[in-house]
């Protein structure tokens, strides 16, 4: 027994000494496996993260609701704009071909003018209590003292266009 | 002949104000909810309102020695309180001690917090706070707040029935809802790629 002890002990290796701590060759690459290995640790075991679930839900939820909103608000912009730019083409076409109806004795100033006054008696009906329109109130009680004063208008237009025989001096028969 | 200046007038008007009213109530909504995205973690109760969460992993049966010191690093000495979690918002931070969550602008009270009830090994709370300063970026979202509040109100003042209103509101109010619209969308881009 003592002499396996004895043999087994001669052919064991002796153990390795410790190392002599000023004797560690500290260059930067072991720095670097150090920190690296700390770091791993600590990183990934030692502190969770998460990210936040409301921030994003919210988030993304107000861009889609002010998308819808931008997108409708933007619709009604630009129909407006497009059928306001629609009637000022249409009223230049017209006031035009009026010129040219009538060989040029009723400009497209006068159309302009004459059509402003309408549209003023228009503003001033409906705002006594109708809103449906010129053609809408001809029936109506406050259209009684609208209507007379609209066409006195267009009639006082027209006559400044009357020749001295009291003709219309418009189109080709104009003398 | 159809006049289409007064259909653009009051034509669309009776057209245009369910769009109006829908829009009223999604910048409402969206106004709010901005808000509480900015607001985030500011107070314990809007505290689940945050961008990241960083918490120390104080599991027991994690084998690394490194884990076991820091256990017994952040483990309470002060009573039964721990400092575990710290979560980081727009404007401010919470921790979690125990169940008790405090919650401040300025991440000097939370380090008090923090040594008073275990200790900070790893500066969780300065961590959080630098990335809150220079992480994650809150402009878009603070300009989209106030786009969305300029829409509101043009988009409010728009749906006023009676009194005659400058046709300029509707337009201010689209151009400052698609203004708040691209903002929030750059702002919550940038926050996914920053967390």
């Amino acid at each position: 027994m003592l002499l396996r002890e004895f043999l087994s002990f001669s052919h064991s290796p002796p153990p390795p000494p410790p190392p002599d701590p000023t004797s560690w060759n500290l260059t930067d690459e072991n720095y670097r496996t150090a920190v690296a290995t700390l770091v791993n640790q600590l990183g990934l075991t030692a502190i969770s993260v998460h990210l936040g679930n409301m921030i994003p839900a919210f988030g993304w939820t107000s861009f889609a609701l002010t998308l819808l909103s931008a997108i409708g608000l933007g619709a009604v912009v630009v129909t407006e704009y497009t059928l306001e730019k629609t009637q000022e083409k249409i009223t230049r076409k017209a006031e035009e071909a009026v010129s040219r109806g009538t060989g040029g004795r009723i400009s497209p100033a006068d159309v302009r003018e004459w059509k402003n006054a309408v549209t003023s008696v228009n503003e001033r009906g409906s705002s006594a209590g109708s809103d449906t329109g010129f053609a809408g109130r001809l029936g109506g009680a406050a259209a009684r003292g609208v209507v007379p004063q609209g066409v006195s208008l267009a009639t006082s237009l027209m006559k400044k266009k009357m020749n001295g025989d009291g003709r219309l001096a418009t189109g080709h028969n104009a003398v | 002949m159809m006049n289409l200046t007064r259909f653009s007038r009051f034509g669309t008007g009776q057209c245009t104000k369910p769009i109006f009213l829908f829009s009223l109530v999604a910048l409402s909504i969206s106004l709010i909810f901005t808000a509480f995205l900015l607001t985030g973690s500011s107070t314990p109760s809007l505290r689940k309102f945050y961008l990241i969460e960083l918490s120390y992993d104080t599991d027991t049966k994690t084998p690394s020695p490194v884990i076991g010191n820091l256990t017994s690093l952040i483990s309470s000495d002060h009573g039964n309180k721990t400092f575990s979690t710290i979560r980081v918002g727009y404007r401010s931070l919470c921790i979690d001690h125990g169940g008790d969550w405090e919650c401040a602008r300025d991440a000097k009270a939370l380090n008090l917090t923090a040594k008073e009830v275990g200790g900070d090994p790893l500066q969780l709370v300065a961590v959080g706070d630098i990335y809150r300063k220079r992480i994650s970026f809150s402009a878009p979202i603070w300009a989209s707040l106030i786009a969305l509040a300029v829409a509101w109100i043009a988009t409010g003042v728009s749906c006023m029935p009676v009194i005659p209103v400058h046709p300029m509101f509707k337009k201010v109010a689209a151009g400052s809802a698609v203004l708040a619209t691209v903002t929030l969308l750059g702002g919550m881009v940038l926050q996914n790629v920053t967390s």
